[in-house]
């Protein structure tokens, strides 16, 4: 091309001048690009975790505190166990962080469990029924109206609660949050409701001034610790992100979790 | 073109009123009908309702408003032949009472449940067969939560209230002594509802009584606008004591809002006509049940330049806090 070219060739070439720079920045944006989708096809996206525990913590809160000690996955939390399947329904996450009894689903069985919670290294923890006022008498249980946390819908809790207890048609109150299992007794709407051992002395004691009692129950109740499931089509990568990222969650996430280890089952 | 908006209205209304909305459920197990405003205020409440239910019972979506006759409610009830009724806000509710009237004596009427709406034992009395669910949090409830959010004591908590705020007021302070709450009461006078009377009774409150915390009730009688900003507005912007408040528009004068949580209190509506069901379409002996599920909303905004010490732990239990 002539530089010097007269009137209209050097308005051309003036335009195309102009535009060197952009063309320059498009292609090292281009290269840039390039080289950060290959790495991404290299590595994986970050595997999408959807974490489903009752909890008085609630899910935005934990689901920042969680993304900021695991950086390496996308987290998001649930509060309500309806809002959670809805989820893993719409758009199936890599894997699920929820308790064992949520994981034995049969809409979970595509998900297998890679992680599973140990407290004072055992997978499940004792349960007991609180009562205010009197202890439980066991020939009553069939007549107590029991607050149990909701998990898994009325139908779920009311056969689970059933197996716990070991009686037919037992009646249920179910609640969203732990908090909520104190506030049934406050206001009378459950006789007796049933929790974690571990929480008797350490929350509900600590938050009530009610005179409260401790029923163990016989043939020893017990619930699944959280546990981690991944989709079974989710490659060894994501899988090996997934286990080193939660075992590696410190003391004080754990106690939030109600676990106190991690252990490959 | 005015007939044409005329036409067009009139189907809209046909289509809410005659038309109402079916869920999918299992038809042998019986029929729902849910009554519930036009306005979608409460769709998280119909929402639970409808998840707690899982497919229980066939529901019928029947949306009321102002213009909503007498005989379309008694049409849609003589219709579906429900099972069942919810009512949802107070327009249903005074519809359903208006239908319950207009029965010849001896009418057996379906077991009903109402929800979201104030004081609901007020209105229950006048109704047959049914139960509610109270709009209204329970003291031991919110002021469990006050405790555990503020390092001060909170025992000796105080009150104002209009006189039909009465029986609440006093079932609320049996029920708070089993968790160790005083609390202290002042009923205004019906003359008095003036925002004279209204600072006169929190200067005693916080002054003579000496109360730990004050609580603002949703009291509709007691706030109203003049009374919230030349009443209790100018008393509390100064307060240096926790003040709770009973209902969303109340933030501003508190530290702590604790309301209901609309999709739980929709389940909780589930819950009883899973029971309802379960008994043979017998409602249960205890007809007025409270809500258990909250939202904590904490105003940073008020409680700093108050000075209130908060537990950090108690910040992780928040909803929301208005920074």
């Amino acid at each position: 091309m002539n530089r010097n070219a007269p009137g209209p060739q050097r308005e051309l070439k003036s335009t195309v001048v102009r535009n060197r720079t952009p063309r320059r920045t498009f292609a090292k944006i281009l290269l840039v690009a390039g080289f950060l989708l290959g790495s991404m096809v290299a590595q994986g996206p970050k595997p999408k975790l959807y974490v489903y525990l009752p909890s008085n913590i609630r899910p935005y809160t934990m689901q920042r505190q969680l993304q900021e000690l695991c950086p390496e996955l996308h987290i998001t939390v649930f509060g309500h166990h309806r809002e959670f399947d809805k989820a893993v329904k719409a758009s199936p996450p890599h894997a699920v962080l929820v308790p064992n009894p949520v994981a034995q689903r049969p809409r979970y069985r595509q998900f297998e469990k890679i992680l599973a919670g140990t407290l004072e290294g055992k997978r499940e923890e004792a349960l007991i029924l609180v009562s205010r006022d009197a202890p439980v008498n066991p020939a009553d249980l069939k007549a107590l109206r029991i607050g149990v946390v909701d998990i898994m819908g009325w139908n779920g809790m009311h056969a689970m609660v059933a197996q716990q207890l070991d009686i037919e048609d037992p009646d249920i109150k179910p609640v969203s949050r732990l908090e909520d299992l104190l506030s049934l007794l406050q206001v009378r709407e459950a006789d007796a409701i049933m929790v974690p051992q571990g929480m008797f002395e350490t929350y509900y004691r600590r938050r009530s001034r009610l005179e409260l009692f401790k029923n163990p129950i016989s043939g020893g109740a017990t619930m699944g610790l959280p546990v981690v499931a991944v989709r079974e089509d989710v490659s060894d990568v994501a899988r090996e992100v997934l286990v080193r990222t939660i075992q590696q969650l410190g003391k004080e996430q754990n106690t939030r979790l109600r676990v106190d280890a991690w252990e490959v089952p | 073109m005015v007939s044409a908006i005329v036409k067009s209205i009139l189907l809209t209304a046909l289509v809410t009123v005659f038309l109402p909305t079916a869920y999918t459920g299992q038809t042998d197990a019986g029929k729902l009908l849910v009554m519930r405003h036009a306005s979608n205020n409460f769709d998280a409440a119909f929402d639970g309702l409808i998840g707690g239910l899982e497919d229980l019972v066939e529901v019928y979506d029947f949306r009321v408003d102002s213009g909503t006759t007498d005989a379309a409610v008694a049409n849609q009830i003589d219709a579906k032949q429900p099972d069942m009724i919810v009512l949802m806000e107070n327009l249903s509710v005074m519809k359903y009472i208006k239908y319950q009237e207009s029965q010849p004596e001896g009418t057996i009427f379906p077991p009903a449940v109402i929800l979201v709406t104030l004081y609901v034992e007020q209105l229950m009395p006048s109704m047959k067969n049914v139960m509610g669910i109270s709009y209204e949090i329970s003291g031991i409830n919110s002021l469990g939560s006050l405790r555990y959010l503020v390092t001060s004591p909170v025992k000796r908590v105080g009150v104002v209230y209009s006189p039909y705020l009465e029986p609440f007021f006093l079932d609320q302070k049996r029920e708070c002594a089993s968790e160790e709450f005083e609390l202290v009461g002042i009923r205004l006078e019906r003359e008095n509802l003036e925002p004279r009377a209204i600072k006169r009774a929190l200067r005693q409150l916080l002054r003579k009584e000496k109360v730990d915390a004050l609580w603002v009730l949703n009291d509709n009688k007691a706030l109203t606008e003049k009374n919230i900003t030349r009443g209790w507005y100018e008393v509390l912007r100064s307060c240096k004591k926790p003040i709770l408040v009973g209902a969303e528009n109340l933030l501003e004068l508190g530290h702590l809002g604790v309301f209901p949580n609309h999709y739980t209190l929709g389940e909780l509506a589930a819950s009883l006509v899973h029971e309802t069901y379960k008994n043979k379409w017998q409602l249960p002996e205890k007809k007025l049940r409270r809500p258990i599920t909250v939202r904590r909303i904490l105003n940073m905004k008020l409680a700093k330049p108050a000075k209130l010490k908060i537990r950090p732990a108690a910040l992780l239990e928040m909803d929301i806090i208005v920074e």
